[in-house]
C-alpha cells in the first residue's frame, strides 16, 4: 500500500469544507460590509470593505426612522417586551402543566399528553381569523399583552411537550425526599422541582424566545398599523420606504440580524444542543 | 407521594384548547362562509373551495407550496447528511465550520429573504459574480423572471435551514457510535459502503424526524416570499400562506382566506402523519 | 494465517498522554497471546495499532512479514471482536455475519456455506434470523466471533470479548473460545484485564502496565518467576502477598527480618542476595504457599497474625492476617489493588476449607522458604 494516506486526505478534505463555509457565510459578510457603506459604494464596489469611512449613519436611520414604530430602535425595544413576556409566561404555563402530565399517569393524563402532541404537530393557521376577531373585539390587537397572550397559547403544547418529556425522565426520588422531609405540595414544587428543570427551562426559553423573536406572519397580522412593531415587522416596513438604498436596507436587516447572531455565537454549544434535542421529540 | 393537582394545569390546558381545537374549529367554519370580517357571515358552502381550484392564482399558489415543500425536504436531508458526515469527525475546525453552517437557522426568516434579495437583484451579487468570473450569459433578472423566482425562495430556504437538519444528524451520528465503523473497517468495507449499509439505515429515526419537520417548515413558507418577491411576479411566487394573508387582511375576504388556510391545515396534517408513518414503518425494519 | 511482530512500538496522543512504550513483541503462528494489565497499561492501544484502527507512528508492525504501519484497517486481513460486540444491530444474525465476506464480493453459495458453518460451529443456527437486540448476551458474544471467523482472517483480534457477560458464562466461553481457537489454529491476540482469563486461556501472556511491557511468557513460568513486583501481585487470586524487610546475617545464614517477625533465606539464593545484605529488600509469598501447622515437622519458615477476616470459598478459606508486617507499598498496592488484595498491612493465605481459624485468633502460619521470591525495593525487580 502506498504511503501517508491518512494525511494527506484528511488535509485535503478540512480545506474543501473551510472553502464551503466561507462561501456559506458570504451572505453574512456582505450584510456587515454594505451596511457600513455609501449608496455609491454600493453601486460599484459592494465587496469591499469600506475601512476608511464607514457609514454608521446607516445604522442610526434604521434606527429611527421609517415604519408606525418610528424605527429600529423602538422596535428593537418593543421585541424585548414581547419576548420576554411570551417566554416568562410561556414557562410558567408550561412548567406547570408538564409537571402534572408527567408525574400524574392516569388515563385522562395521557390522553391530554397526546392533544399537546397533536397541538404540536397540526399548525393553527387555521384558527387566525377567528382569534383575529376574537383579539378585535377584546381590544387586544396592537398590544403587548396581546402578543404576549397569543404568542403563549401559540407555543404551549410545544413547550408543553418539552417538559413533560423532561419531567417524566427525572427520578421521583427527589420529590419523595422533600416529602420525607416534611415539605408539601408547594414547598416541593418550588423548592425542588423548579431548580431541577432550569436545564429544561434554559432549552424552552432559548427555542421559544427565538421563534417569537423572529415571527413576523404573526406580528404583521396583529401589529399592523400600531405603534408597536418587532424587529421583523419594522424591517419590513424600512425596506418598503427605502428599497433602493441597499446600505441602509443593510443596516436595518443588521439591527435585526446581529444581536442574535452575538448571542448564538456567545452560546452556540448551548443552542445547538438544544435544538438537537429539542426536535427530536 | 402526593401527586400535582389538575388545575395547576388548566391554564395550559385553556390555552391549548382555546388556540390550537377551538378557534381553527371556527376557524373551518369561516371556510364556508362569505365572511368579510364585519357584520354577518353568511353560508356558502363549498362556493370558496370551486373558486379557489378554479383560480388560477390559487392553483399557482398550491403548486408552489407543494414544490418548494417537496424540493426542499430532499435538498435538507441530503445536504444536511452530506455535512454531518463531513464533519463528525477528524476535522480540526469542526466546531467552527459546525456554528458557521449553524448561524443562518438561529436568524429572522424575513431578514434572511432582504439578504438574498441583494444576491437576486439585476445588480446583486450574483450577476456580479458571474460577471467576473465570465459567464454573463448567465445573468439574469432571477427575481423577476417566473421561471427563476421560485427557486430563488428554495434556494433561500435551504441555506437558511440546512444546519438544523445538520445538527440533528450529528446528534444522531453520535449516537450510533464509532464501533459500528471500526467493525465495518475491519470486516473489510469500503467507505462508501459502511455510509450505505450501516449508517444510513441507521439513521433512519433522524430521517423520519427532519423530514416532518421540514415538511411543515416548507409547507408554511411565508417571510422569505415576502421579502423576495412579494409573491410576484404576477403571483408566480405566491404560496398558501402568503394567499392566506394576503386574502384575509389585505382583501378583506375572510371567508376565502379561512378556506385556503383550511385547505394548507389538511395538507399540512395529511402530509405530516404520512411522513411519519412511512418512515416509522422504514425505521422498524431498520431495527 | 500469519506470525505478527511488533519491533519499537509506542504511541503517544495529543496532549502528551503516552499509552505504549517500546513494544517488542513475536508472535507466532498459531500462537494464542494474552496481553493481560489493569485500565490504561496499553493493552487496548496495542491491539488497536495491530488492527489499524490507530495510526501507528513509532516502530514497526509487521504480519507475515510484511510491514503495515501504513495499510488500511480494512486491507489488513484481520478480524476483531469488540468488547460491546458491534453488531449491526438493523441486520439479521446471517446479515451480520456474511457482511465481511459481502464486501469482499464472494459469491452467494459461498457467503452460504461459510455462514452456516461458522454458525454450527457457534451453535447459532436456530437464530439466524433474530436481530441483534433479540438475542442474550452469550450469543451476541458468539455473533461476534462468527463474524471474525468467517472470513478466515490471518489473525483474530480481542478486546475483552467476555468482560460484559455475567462471571457463569464467561467461564464458559473461555472454554468455548479456547477450543475454537485450537481447531481453526489461527494466530489470535486477546486483551483482557481478567488475569484468571489470561492465565486460563493464553499459551503466552504479555503482562502489560503504564505502556511498558512487564513480562511475557507461558502462564506457569510468569506465574513461577515473576519479574517483578506489579507482576507478582498482579498474576494469581490473590495475588502474591509482599512484603518488606531488612536483610540481615545471622551466623552463615541471611534471614529477613519483617518487622517484629523472621524469615530464612534459602541457601541457594544466599549469593544473587549478597549485594542487598545489610539493606531493604522485599519478600514475597504467594497465599497459596502458607498452610496451618501439622502434625509434622516445620519446613522452615513461619508467619504470625491476627485473623482479621474469613472469606469461605466452599473448597477453600481466604484468610486475612494483620502480621504487623510492613507491606511493600506503591508498586505491589497498585497491583494488589488491581487484584482485589484490599489494603496494606494485611496478609493473604488460602488454606483448605475445613481449616479450623476464627477471627480474632492468632494463626500460625507454615511455608517452605525455598517459596519465597526477593524483589529490589529500588526496581521492583526480580532477584532471584
Amino acid at each position: 500500500m502506498s504511503g501517508r494516506r491518512y494525511t494527506v486526505r484528511s488535509l485535503g478534505r478540512e480545506l474543501v469544507m473551510i472553502v464551503l463555509a466561507a462561501a456559506y457565510g458570504g451572505p453574512f459578510y456582505m450584510l456587515v460590509v454594505m451596511s457600513l457603506q455609501s449608496k455609491d459604494d454600493v453601486q460599484q464596489t459592494p465587496f469591499a470593505p469600506p475601512i476608511d469611512d464607514p457609514q454608521w449613519d446607516n445604522y442610526a436611520t434604521a434606527w429611527t426612522t421609517g415604519g408606525a414604530a418610528g424605527g429600529m430602535g423602538p422596535a428593537f425595544v418593543d421585541t424585548v417586551i414581547i419576548t420576554l413576556g411570551s417566554v416568562l409566561c410561556l414557562i410558567v404555563v408550561s412548567a406547570l402543566t408538564g409537571y402534572v402530565l408527567a408525574r400524574r399517569t392516569s388515563r385522562l393524563s395521557n390522553a391530554l399528553y397526546l392533544l399537546f402532541v397533536l397541538g404540536v404537530t397540526i399548525p393553527s393557521t387555521l384558527g387566525l381569523v377567528p382569534i383575529y376577531v376574537v383579539m378585535r373585539n377584546l381590544g387586544l390587537l396592537g398590544t403587548y399583552q396581546g402578543m404576549i397572550l397569543l404568542n403563549t397559547a401559540m407555543l404551549t403544547p410545544f413547550a408543553v411537550f418539552l417538559y413533560t418529556g423532561f419531567i417524566r425522565a427525572l427520578p421521583r426520588e427527589f420529590e419523595e425526599a422533600a416529602q420525607m422531609d416534611g415539605a408539601g405540595m408547594f414547598g416541593t414544587l418550588v423548592r425542588v422541582v423548579l431548580p431541577l428543570l432550569r436545564p429544561i427551562t434554559a432549552t424552552v426559553a432559548m427555542l421559544t424566545g427565538l421563534i417569537v423573536w423572529n415571527e413576523y406572519f404573526l406580528a404583521i397580522v396583529f401589529l399592523a398599523g400600531s405603534e408597536i412593531a418587532n424587529l421583523p415587522l419594522q424591517l419590513n416596513a424600512f425596506v418598503n420606504d427605502y428599497y433602493t438604498d441597499w446600505n441602509l436596507v443593510m443596516a436595518g436587516a443588521a439591527i435585526c440580524i446581529l444581536p442574535v447572531l452575538v448571542v448564538f455565537l456567545a452560546l452556540q454549544k448551548q443552542f445547538m444542543k438544544g435544538f438537537a434535542g429539542g426536535l427530536r421529540g | 407521594m402526593k401527586l400535582p393537582p389538575y388545575w395547576l394545569a388548566v391554564p395550559g390546558i385553556a390555552f391549548l384548547v382555546a388556540q390550537h381545537f377551538v378557534a381553527p374549529l371556527y376557524g373551518a367554519w369561516y371556510a364556508f362562509t362569505d365572511w368579510s370580517g364585519l357584520g354577518p357571515a353568511t353560508y356558502i358552502g363549498l362556493d370558496n373551495f370551486r373558486e379557489i381550484f378554479s383560480s388560477e392564482v390559487q392553483r399557482t399558489a398550491l403548486w408552489n407550496t407543494l414544490l418548494l415543500a417537496g424540493c426542499f425536504v430532499v435538498l435538507v436531508n441530503v445536504g444536511g447528511i452530506a455535512l454531518a458526515l463531513a464533519l463528525n469527525r477528524t476535522l480540526k475546525s469542526r466546531n467552527y465550520l459546525r456554528v458557521v453552517f449553524f448561524a443562518p437557522v438561529v436568524v429572522s426568516s424575513l431578514a434572511v429573504g432582504y439578504l438574498w434579495r441583494y444576491i437576486f437583484t439585476q445588480d446583486g451579487a450574483l450577476n456580479q459574480i458571474l460577471g467576473a468570473v465570465g459567464l454573463e450569459s448567465l445573468a439574469t433578472t432571477w427575481l423577476g423572471d417566473p421561471r427563476w423566482a421560485l427557486w430563488t425562495v428554495l434556494v433561500v430556504m435551504v441555506w437558511q435551514f440546512v444546519g438544523e437538519a445538520m445538527i440533528i444528524y450529528l446528534a444522531a451520528l453520535q449516537g450510533i457510535g464509532d464501533e459500528l465503523e471500526e467493525a465495518a473497517l475491519m470486516d473489510g468495507a469500503p467507505a462508501w459502503r459502511i455510509v450505505t449499509s450501516i449508517t444510513l439505515p441507521l439513521l433512519a429515526p433522524a430521517i423520519t424526524i427532519v423530514s416532518t419537520l421540514s415538511i411543515i417548515r416548507g409547507l408554511r413558507v411565508f417571510d422569505q416570499v415576502i421579502a423576495l418577491t412579494g409573491g410576484g411576479p404576477v403571483h408566480a411566487t405566491e404560496t398558501l400562506s402568503t394567499q392566506v394573508y394576503k386574502q384575509t387582511f389585505v382583501d378583506g375576504r375572510f371567508g376565502y382566506g379561512a378556506a385556503i388556510a383550511l385547505i394548507m391545515t389538511l395538507l399540512i396534517a395529511t402530509l405530516a402523519i404520512v411522513n411519519a408513518v412511512f418512515f416509522r414503518r422504514r425505521e422498524a425494519r431498520a431495527g | 494465517m500469519a506470525e505478527i511482530q511488533l519491533i519499537g512500538v509506542g504511541k503517544e496522543y495529543p496532549g502528551k498522554v503516552r499509552a505504549l512504550r517500546d513494544l517488542n513483541i513475536d508472535i507466532a503462528e498459531g500462537e494464542f497471546l494474552v496481553f493481560v494489565g489493569p485500565s490504561g497499561c496499553g493493552k487496548t492501544t496495542a491491539l488497536r495499532l495491530i488492527a489499524g484502527l490507530e495510526r501507528c507512528e513509532e516502530g514497526e508492525i509487521r504480519i507475515g512479514g510484511q510491514v503495515v504501519n501504513d495499510v488500511e484497517p480494512r486491507r489488513r486481513n484481520l478480524a476483531m471482536v469488540f468488547q460491546n460486540y458491534a453488531l449491526y444491530p438493523h441486520m439479521k444474525v446471517y446479515d451480520n455475519i456474511a457482511f465481511p465476506l459481502r464486501s469482499a464480493r464472494l459469491k452467494r453459495d459461498e457467503i452460504d456455506r461459510r455462514v452456516r458453518t461458522a454458525a454450527a460451529m457457534l451453535e447459532l443456527d436456530g437464530v439466524l434470523h433474530r436481530k441483534p437486540r433479540q438475542l442474550s448476551g452469550g450469543q451476541r458474544q458468539r455473533v461476534a466471533m462468527g463474524r471474525a471467523i468467517v472470513r478466515r482472517p490471518d489473525a483474530f483480534l480481542m478486546d475483552e470479548p467476555l468482560s460484559n457477560l455475567d462471571a457463569k458464562l464467561r467461564m464458559q466461553m473461555r472454554a468455548d473460545v479456547v477450543r475454537l481457537q485450537r481447531e481453526l489454529g489461527v494466530t489470535t491476540i486477546y486483551v483482557t484485564h481478567d488475569q484468571v482469563e489470561a492465565m486460563t486461556m493464553g499459551t503466552r501472556i504479555a503482562v502489560m502496565r503504564d505502556g511498558v511491557l512487564q513480562q511475557i511468557g507461558r502462564p506457569e513460568e510468569v506465574y513461577a518467576k515473576p519479574a517483578n513486583m506489579h507482576v507478582a501481585g498482579f498474576v494469581g487470586s490473590p495475588g502474591m502477598n509482599l512484603m518488606r524487610g531488612r536483610l540481615l546475617r545471622e551466623g552463615d545464614a541471611l534471614v529477613c527480618r519483617l518487622g517484629a517477625q523472621t524469615v530464612p533465606v534459602p541457601a541457594d539464593r544466599a549469593p544473587a542476595l549478597g549485594p542487598h545484605e545489610n539493606g531493604e529488600i522485599v519478600v514475597g509469598i504467594r497465599p497459596e504457599a502458607l498452610v496451618q501447622p501439622n502434625g509434622g515437622p516445620p519446613p522452615g519458615g513461619e508467619l504470625r497474625g491476627e485473623v482479621t477476616g474469613v472469606e469461605m470459598l466452599g473448597h477453600e478459606r481466604l484468610l486475612m492476617l494483620d502480621a504487623d508486617v510492613p507491606v511493600a507499598v506503591d508498586a505491589a498496592v497498585e497491583a494488589a489493588e488491581a487484584n482485589g488484595n484490599g489494603a496494606a498491612g494485611r496478609l493473604r493465605a488460602r488454606l483448605p476449607g475445613l481449616s479450623g481459624v476464627s477471627m480474632g485468633s492468632t494463626a500460625r502460619l507454615w511455608f517452605d522458604p525455598a517459596a519465597l521470591h526477593f524483589f529490589d525495593p529500588a526496581t521492583g525487580r526480580s532477584v532471584t
